[in-house]
């Protein structure tokens, strides 16, 4: 990803909710759904807000100036993990984007961010082919366990 | 008779024409079969809407009418808010139509391409051979299945559940996939993936003295506090905590079934059942198998609860999407979320649920 970028998030596929201490999202087409923590939760609200990687990566580093080098790569890594995953597409600088952010509180020692990943969905998902129809035109009721032939 | 849209449509072009011409040909496809035998009709009141259930013959009156006995209303006169037709191919002979556009493939969970928004939905089990499809500018609901034996033992427990899931969203209330008790008027949510114990714990909150309001899919309505809705009077339980509460062996309506099955339990009869038709939410609770002898209950984020509830309505039913995961968010912001750890004391375990409602 090149400097100066922005994001959005990638909707109507991806929809989320942001709560206090976490980002929750879901990709509404694989089916998979995340949890975002901690830094991993700022930079998903940033981006989301319009800001571009250089300015999310500078407020997150501000937090953490003695590791400000390692913060930066971290984040634009983090970032374009969630762009692999769909949840962020790149997007075209607009006006209103901001140009500087603060992210409150005390950090700590710095940590990479990371989400999690749930994938139990997914099979939920597939498309069933059909290829057995009777003549309703309609596929034929599986059969029952058990179940004489009709 | 409630009918779709005029044919007018036609002249905006085909995309536009194919739901009402579809949901028109089921429509004649009722009155065909109802005119091969007899017209029945259910009246049920849910969640503050009148719902009325015409049948084309009576094969799957006791189908419907046993899981939604509580809802049952003496009001049969009044207009419906909606309208549901059902009917079965093996007595009336009456096959349901095609889509304009036969499908060459269903998407998940049955939804038929071209019909998985407003204003008309459809999804075919490809497990009962059943097809659900509501038409919301009617506000009507159809239901087809070939045999009645075909149904599946969640159709038997929740019938017309695609149905009313459809509906509701579209007077802002939700069909959760969660378990739910009550008492005194308020509720708790009771979420998680299949074998968290979600079942479990509702019947025995049910034996501790608790109303059972839902076991598999609860009606949740928004403002300005979430209101949980009784839906179905029934529930699902394999064999390990059937033993555990035999109590409830007098209420299986499948006792030839399966050993793999679970057991389908009647809760119409129970008075503890006959909960009211609404009752504030007061907490989503969380149940998960523990290995202990008392239960645990703590105190979890929101985010922890909409990850519990929010993928499984979404995915489990055909057409949910983006407004159901807003839906959801905004519940689990509103009440607290709790983690219970379930211990093999069964009446501690109806406690500790009973001990985030009023007291009896």
């Amino acid at each position: 990803m090149a400097s100066g970028c922005g994001y959005g998030v990638n909707a109507p596929r991806v929809v989320f909710e942001v709560f206090d201490e976490e980002v929750v999202a879901v990709n509404l087409e694989s089916g998979h759904y995340f949890s975002l923590r901690e830094t991993a939760a700022d930079i998903f609200r940033l981006a989301v807000a319009g800001a571009a990687d250089e300015v999310i990566s500078e407020a997150v580093a501000a937090r953490f100036p003695k590791e400000r080098e390692v913060v930066r790569t971290s984040v634009r890594t983090f970032l374009d993990a969630l762009v692999a995953e769909g949840l962020l597409v790149p997007q075209l600088q607009t006006a209103t984007a901001p140009a500087r952010l603060e992210l409150a509180g005390d950090a700590g020692p710095f940590t990479p961010p990371r989400f999690e990943k749930f994938t139990d969905m997914q099979d939920l998902l597939l498309l069933d082919p059909i290829h057995d129809v009777d003549e309703t035109g309609w596929p034929r009721a599986a059969e029952k366990a058990g179940s004489t032939p009709k | 008779m409630t009918t779709a849209g005029p044919p007018s449509a036609s002249s905006t072009g085909p995309r536009d024409a194919r739901p009402p011409a579809f949901v028109r040909q089921l429509d004649e496809a009722f009155a065909r079969a109802a005119a091969a035998t007899r017209e029945y009709t259910l009246t049920l009141r849910i969640a503050g809407q009148t719902v009325r259930i015409l049948f084309a013959g009576d094969a799957l009156v006791p189908f419907v009418r046993g899981p939604l006995a509580p809802r049952l209303s003496a009001n049969g006169t009044g207009p419906p808010d909606l309208t549901v037709r059902v009917w079965d191919a093996r007595t009336t002979d009456v096959s349901a139509p095609l889509p304009p556009e036969t499908p060459s493939a269903f998407g998940p969970h049955g939804a038929i391409p071209g019909y998985t928004a407003e204003p008309v939905l459809a999804a075919y089990s490809l497990a009962s051979g059943a097809l659900s499809v509501f038409d919301a500018g009617s506000a009507t609901g159809f239901f087809w299945v070939r045999n009645e034996k075909d149904l599946t033992l969640h159709e038997l427990g929740a019938p017309l559940l695609s149905l009313f899931g459809w509906f509701f969203r579209g007077r802002g209330t939700q069909l959760v996939h969660s378990a739910a008790v009550g008492r005194g008027g308020q509720a708790v949510l009771l979420a998680g993936p299949g074998g968290s114990g979600k079942s479990t714990t509702a019947l025995a909150c049910l034996e501790g003295g608790l109303e059972h309001l839902a076991d598999d899919y609860a009606l949740v309505s928004g403002a300005p506090r979430p209101v949980v809705h009784p839906l179905h009077a029934t529930a699902k339980l394999n064999a390990d905590s059937l033993a555990r509460l035999p109590r409830f062996a007098r209420n299986i309506r499948n006792p030839d079934r399966e050993p793999a099955e679970k057991a389908l339990l009647d809760l119409g009869r129970p008075a503890a059942a006959r909960a009211a038709d609404g009752a504030t939410l007061r907490a989503v609770v969380l149940p998960r198998v523990g290995a202990g002898s008392a239960p645990l209950l703590t105190p979890i984020a929101p985010g922890e609860a909409l990850r519990a509830l929010a993928p499984s309505t979404m995915f489990q039913m055909a057409g949910a999407g983006a407004s159901t995961f807003t839906s959801l968010g905004a519940l689990v912001k509103a009440v607290p979320a709790f983690r219970l750890d379930l211990g093999s004391d069964l009446p501690a375990v109806a406690a500790s649920v009973g001990s985030l409602l009023p007291p009896a």
